[in-house]
């Protein structure tokens, strides 16, 4: 009889034991609502890779008017096809559709890649519980080249001049939509720090490219 | 035989200068004089300002023996109406090319028989830099910064070892469970 009931409360005890571990693996699961965890390593101050940011003096000539097709970044394994993005009602920025993050698009109100000014390129970092297109646009640093296939059969191929991590309150002074002299390329996703509270990232990361040739 | 001198005397004259009479008469026309038979000067030609983008104004200034013409890919040339002497001076508009060093040429045609004579000058398509006409680049700015992220939180590789972590320690404590619940039984 003794034996029976030891027996059960060391059971009871084992169920015990269980049910505080799942309680643990829970907390931890849904550690982060409380304090949004870094997706992202964020720096204090937007990074600025080539300070300058000065147009070098061999750029080339620019590309009369084509729709983009398509975008390629070898470094960072990016490869998409560039679906065209307007504003919506509230006049922000279209982005392509967050349940399928691998597409990348491009604003029609700015001018085509290769243009003089600056054209723009969107992706997302993630969505849909999966990595984005420009998961990895943050590893880019001066000197690495993107390509964009246009239209009329051009292919316009870019080299990175900077890589600006900007917070998104301080989006609309960094100038990303500004005149160019020459023919430039902005790539936009976002970054830092994902705010579970607001269900969004904090920053934007921001690539800037010039026209090497086409 | 005074006859026969004068005779002979006119005669003489006529055969030294019959020669000299009809060369005079074909000269102008068709073999050059000893004076234009020298090498024509050489040709000069500057363009001011020697640089600019597609639609800039230049001055071109033309020195040429004879006829002067000035071809250039990159450059439409007019004459002025009135030229001076063999120095002539140019209007010029940079044709809509690619930037990029392309040559203004000067033939100048001497109307004496003489050969031409050449001269290649650069001149500097420079790219454009300025504005669009129709004012900004981008026509329509977007307010606020593109919202290119998930709602769901980050899809990073932090998931992974998270679950692994949680794994353990369900193991850990479940193994903890059953030691304790055997050395109950055992009591």
């Amino acid at each position: 009889m003794t034996t029976k009931i030891t027996s059960r409360r060391g059971y009871l005890i084992a169920l015990v034991v269980a049910l505080l571990a799942a309680l643990v693996v829970l907390a931890l699961t849904l550690g982060g609502e409380a304090e949004p965890p870094a997706a992202q390593p964020p720096p204090a101050q937007p990074v600025a890779v080539n300070p300058a940011g000065e147009q070098p003096a061999d750029a080339v000539a620019a590309l009369p008017k084509s729709d983009p097709v398509s975008i390629d970044i070898p470094k960072i394994g990016a490869h998409s096809s560039l679906v065209p993005l307007g504003v919506n009602a509230d006049d922000t920025i279209q982005v392509p559709p967050v349940t399928t993050p691998l597409q990348a698009g491009w604003y029609t109100y700015a001018p085509t890649p290769g243009e003089v000014g600056p054209a723009v390129v969107l992706g997302h970092v993630d969505g849909n519980h999966q990595k984005g297109i420009f998961y990895r646009l943050k590893e880019l640093a001066a000197g690495d080249r993107v390509s964009i296939a246009r239209a009329d059969g051009t292919t316009a191929l870019f080299e990175v001049t900077k890589v600006h991590q900007v917070p998104k309150q301080e989006f609309e002074k960094e100038g990303v939509y500004d005149d160019t002299a020459g023919p430039e390329l902005r790539l936009i996703t976002c970054g830092g720090v994902f705010d579970r509270s607001a269900h969004n990232y904090v920053d934007n990361i921001v690539v800037y490219a010039r026209l090497v040739r086409s | 035989m005074k006859n026969t001198a004068v005779v002979a005397g006119i005669a003489a004259a006529f055969l030294v200068l019959a020669p000299g009479v009809a060369l005079a008469s074909t000269s102008p026309s068709a073999s050059p004089t000893p004076g234009t038979t020298a090498k024509p000067a050489a040709p000069k030609l500057t363009i001011a300002p020697g640089h600019g983008v597609p639609g800039t104004e230049v001055r071109l200034t033309v020195g040429c023996e004879g006829e002067a013409y000035v071809t250039s890919r990159a450059v439409d040339a007019f004459a002025d109406a009135d030229p001076k002497g063999s120095v002539r001076a140019y209007t010029g508009v940079v044709r809509d090319v690619r930037a990029g060093e392309y040559p203004v040429n000067l033939r100048c045609h001497p109307r004496d028989g003489r050969p031409d004579t050449f001269v290649d000058v650069p001149f500097v398509v420079d790219r454009v830099t300025t504005k669009s006409p129709a004012g900004k680049q981008v026509t329509k700015v977007p307010a606020g910064a593109p919202q290119t992220g998930g709602t769901d939180g980050p899809a990073d590789d932090s998931g992974a070892p998270l679950a692994a972590a949680a794994a353990m320690g369900v193991l850990a404590l479940g193994g903890s469970g059953l030691v304790l619940a055997r050395r109950a039984r055992r009591r």
